[in-house]
């Protein structure tokens, strides 16, 4: 553990009082100026350091090197707080690359839009400081990650976890390193799946089989196995002598593949290598689960430091996505991108076959569907007898921009019915909506265990089997699919084939009215079969599988044909 | 000799029977593009006369070599153009190997489609991130930044593609799928002869069980995918087995990964290094002198190498990628998983501690080759493919 003395970068008068009350440092800016006091100012060598700009080029190095020792020499072991839109942001990534000080993220106006260095700045901060309470609830309802709070301290303890001893080579057990940006106690739904098999392939798999897992937000107290690997953005290309020519192409090739959805986490997997370039480990399969996708590029190196063989998991579709807005131009650039992420995969997988067919890759491109499941280690949930009163819908997750809720919620207002939402907060404008926001998982099953039938969105492509649908089933819940275009071809029609109270009903206001006016006594489902529809064991037995094959070292001379005589 | 343009033309203003272009052919003291010259040859020995035209930038002033059996002509890029046009007023085929972007544009632009057969090797329609495992991490940005679309080599192989009045030819299945997709258009007139593997020089001999414990591995280093640390690594792993210092192990080869993949190797005295380059004649007196031979590969639309060494009779351990299927299996090679140096080792050792199997595998490549890319699977259908065409 290291004490660190936090300093906090704002002009605003509230924030740096709220600062002042806790002992910490203020440093104000304006234009190139910053300062602590009169007495103790300097200068910036340019207004704000943006490192995908090549701030850190021969020129302006010197100068920023100079504002690092400024910093240093008024303050020990600085923990520097700044907004994530603030111009000295990426100083405190790059100041974090460089000379290891901590940061935290400072929330006082405008919640952080997850650029590509602001995703980095949430990701690899020790906590954050919000001057004012309203900021910290709406980072919470908003950001599935973990949101702590810097303590309010003069100094703050910031503990290092040890990692994981190498990992080494064992005769006839498969070494197994799974890389997730999102695990751990990250709130959002795609960490489900690498925390679930981070958790039981090992015991699934009887000892053949071990995990370790590289992750990019943070995870207080992990247990063994869990390499923590902070996400630096841009930094993770910069010292402190100028920019290499290779990181200058590297970020060029960023900007060139100009898209968010690609550069969320691009250079995560420099910062992997790096990490993995000072251990002595050995690999036999490294799965790499995104989104968000940017670090695919790791399998290229995992092929060349381990022989590894690679599995890309899309956990959704990536260049063929729907839900995102993609101009053709962006969308062809997408579709290069991912066919040159797959050229370095033994085997993709996906969550059903829908999604199976919109990934890219050539003739040989071995894919394999690993759906997602309900998580059956807690035990299914207990049914409780449904309450008297209105229907109660429930809509677990977030919304996407292809199947908005508004036209279901407003239908619902006006039947007299219940809208409830868990996870990210629907607005007001949506309608009169109980909105139970981010809550840890055992708090989602007994919201959903008061509820009468939960609601997914099926959309035109009807690409989607998300895992809400499966934690409906196993609370024995009614189902309602809001579906557009044709539900019989559906990715949702083929899991809930024949399953009992499953409602389909077109996405419009009409057929919305019209089912609302019927359905006034929704049921309760106990059927075990129906509940555990599809477990995540099954779907990780399957993996297992995989992963067993392409781990596999052994070779088996062929037995020779009889015309060998 | 050093030319001006009229003779070229006037060379080929005379009566012949091909006329071949290419972007690189091997000279003295120059490797690269020795599979044109061996069908030179051969079209040759078979009676068809031809020119060859060799066009780079690297040559400054046009050159005639008129002392060889054929006459070979090098040209600057810039001239190629010109040549073209002179071409444009005669009637024999023109025959092209891995022709560059503008070449084919040029070629297709001013010559009759059903004159052109074009054969791609490889690099010329070939999404190069699928050997993206030869760079290391500060090299990938560059040629992931270099090489992005819309990529003018790709554009104009998905033009000569679709034009159905061109022949093309492919040196296997493998290479002709991947390439439809990497260029993103469908091949129409197209035709799949692999590279001809001489089996007068390869005959080699059917390797016997005591030949199990001496290996060869006789490659380029040039660039990783060519897999050779695989088959190191594989080695470097057995060193620890009882037995291993009984087997007799050659690495021969030359390229700037050389030395660095051998150099873990030197510790073993029975692992002979030698870093030089092998002529085809050295090559299969070598084949002859060990049983087993490492044919470690992460890419290779054929495989001329492990061809030459299964003609050889050689018992190839070769990896199950690209087009390696397609011209060897299990009834006459080890084919080990991909990029998997353990899996290579046990391949290695199955034969040492399985030396009995030898002769079976040895005969079955002898005779899987001849078939396959024997004279009259390749040569003879490139020179009826040459005399009659392959209209679409």
């Amino acid at each position: 553990m290291r004490l660190h003395t936090p300093v906090v970068i704002s002009n605003d008068e509230e924030v740096a009082a709220a600062a002042r009350v806790r002992g910490w440092k203020v440093l104000q800016h304006e234009g190139k100026d910053i300062w602590f006091s009169p007495d103790a100012a300097t200068t910036l060598p340019e207004p704000a350091m943006r490192l995908q700009s090549f701030s850190v080029r021969a020129a302006a190095l010197p100068g920023w090197m100079a504002v690092e020792r400024f910093i240093a020499n008024h303050v020990h072991n600085p923990l520097l707080i700044v907004e994530t839109d603030h111009p000295l942001s990426e100083f405190a990534l790059w100041a974090l690359r460089i000379h290891g000080w901590p940061h935290g993220v400072l929330v006082s106006d405008a919640l952080p839009i997850l650029a590509v260095d602001a995703l980095a700045r949430i990701s690899s901060a020790e906590g954050y400081f919000f001057p004012k309470e309203l900021q910290r609830t709406d980072m919470e309802h908003s950001w599935p990650g973990l949101v702590e709070e810097l303590p309010d301290t003069p100094l703050i303890p910031v503990v290092r976890h040890r990692q994981p001893s190498p990992s080494r080579r064992r005769t006839g057990v498969t070494r197994v390193l799974l890389v997730a940006y999102y695990a751990g106690r990250f709130r959002g739904v795609g960490a489900q799946r690498p925390n679930y098999w981070f958790e039981e392939m090992e015991k699934l798999s009887g000892g053949e089989v071990t995990v370790d897992i590289a992750v990019g937000v943070p995870w207080p107290d992990p247990p063994d196995r869990v390499h923590s690997v902070p996400d630096l953005g841009s930094a993770s290309l910069v010292g402190t002598a100028p920019l290499e020519q290779w990181a200058i192409t590297a970020q060029q090739l960023s900007a060139a593949n100009g898209l968010s959805h690609t550069q969320a986490a691009v250079f995560w997997s420099t910062a992997l290598e790096e990490y993995f370039d000072a251990r002595q480990d050995h690999y036999d399969v490294v799965i790499i689960t995104g989104n968000p996708f940017g670090y695919f590029e790791f399998a290229r190196y995992a092929k060349k430091r381990w022989y590894a063989a690679t599995i890309l998991d899309y956990r959704d579709p990536f260049a063929m996505n729907p839900r995102i807005a993609y101009t053709p131009e962006a969308q062809e650039v997408a579709r290069y991108v991912e066919i040159g992420w797959n050229h370095m995969a033994d085997a993709v997988t996906s969550v059903n076959e829908h999604c199976a067919e919109w990934i890219q890759g050539g003739p040989d491109l071995r894919i394999e569907v690993i759906r997602n499941g309900f998580d059956e280690r807690a035990g299914l949930p207990v049914i409780i007898p449904r309450k008297a009163g209105v229907v109660r819908f429930v809509h677990a997750g977030q919304y996407y921009r292809v199947s908005p809720p508004d036209v279901f919620v407003h239908a619902v207002n006006e039947a007299g019915a219940e809208f409830h939402q868990v996870g990210g907060r629907l607005k007001k404008k949506h309608g009169v909506v109980h909105n139970h926001g981010m809550i840890p998982r055992g708090a989602v099953v007994d919201v959903l265990a008061t509820m009468d039938c939960g609601v997914t969105f099926s959309s035109e492509m009807g690409f989607e089997t998300p895992t809400k649908v499966f934690d409906y089933l196993a609370a024995g819940l009614d189902v309602l699919v809001l579906y557009r275009g044709n539900p019989e071809e559906s990715a949702l029609a083929a899991i809930l084939e024949g399953v009992e109270g499953i409602h389909w009903v077109e996405d419009a206001p009409e057929t919305i009215r019209a089912f609302l006016e019927h359905y006034t006594t929704p049921r309760r489902h106990p059927d075990i079969s129906r509940r555990l529809k599809f477990s995540r064991k099954a779907s990780t037995l399957q993996l297992l599988e995989l992963v067993k094959e392409l781990g596999d070292h052994s070779f088996h001379l062929p037995p020779l044909t009889a015309d060998a005589e | 000799m050093t030319a001006a343009l009229p003779q070229v033309c006037d060379i080929l203003r005379q009566a012949q029977d091909y006329v071949l272009l290419c972007p690189a052919y091997p000279r003295p003291g120059r490797n690269g593009g020795e599979f044109i010259r061996t069908r030179v040859e051969a079209y040759e020995k078979a009676g068809l006369h031809g020119t060859v035209i060799e066009y780079s930038n690297t040559i400054r002033e046009i050159i005639i070599d008129d002392e060889s059996p054929v006459t070979v002509i090098g040209i600057p890029t810039g001239a190629l153009a010109d040549v073209v046009d002179e071409i444009g007023r005669t009637d024999y085929p023109v025959l092209v190997h891995s022709p560059t972007p503008d070449a084919q544009d040029l070629l297709r632009a001013n010559l009759d489609g059903e004159r052109l057969r074009i054969w791609f090797h490889g690099y010329e329609a070939r999404d190069h991130r699928r050997l993206y495992g030869n760079y290391c991490s500060r090299e990938a940005p560059r040629y992931a930044l270099l090489l992005r679309p819309p990529h003018p080599g790709l554009e104009a192989a998905a033009r000569t593609f679709q034009d159905g009045s061109v022949t093309k030819i492919f040196v296997s299945n493998y290479q002709m799928r991947v390439s439809e997709f990497d260029v993103g258009a469908s091949v129409e007139n197209a035709r799949v002869i692999p590279n001809h593997i001489d089996g007068a020089l390869f005959r080699g001999r059917v390797k016997q069980p005591e030949d199990a414990k001496s290996i060869l591995l006789m490659r380029s280093f040039a660039r990783r995918n060519y897999g050779n640390d695989i088959a190191l690594r594989a080695i470097d792993y057995l060193s620890a087995r009882s037995g291993f210092s009984d087997l007799r192990i050659r690495v021969q080869g030359f390229g700037p990964l050389f030395q660095p993949e051998t150099d873990p190797l030197l510790r073993f005295e029975n692992v002979d290094v030698r870093e030089r380059y092998a002529t085809p004649l050295e090559m299969a007196a070598t084949h002859v002198d060990h049983g087993v031979f490492l044919c470690p590969s992460r890419y290779d639309t054929q495989g001329v190498m492990l061809g030459e060494a299964m003609a050889s009779g050689l018992v190839c351990v070769t990896n199950r990628v690209a087009a390696i299927p397609e011209y060897t299996d299990e009834t006459c090679s080890l084919l080990v998983k991909p990029d998997d140096p353990y899996s290579f080792a046990e391949a290695i050792w199955s034969l040492v501690e399985n030396p009995d199997v030898l002769p079976v595998l040895s005969r079955r490549s002898a005779e899987r080759v001849r078939e396959q890319c024997g004279y009259d699977a390749t040569i003879a259908r490139e020179l009826e493919l040459i005399v009659k065409g392959n209209p679409a």
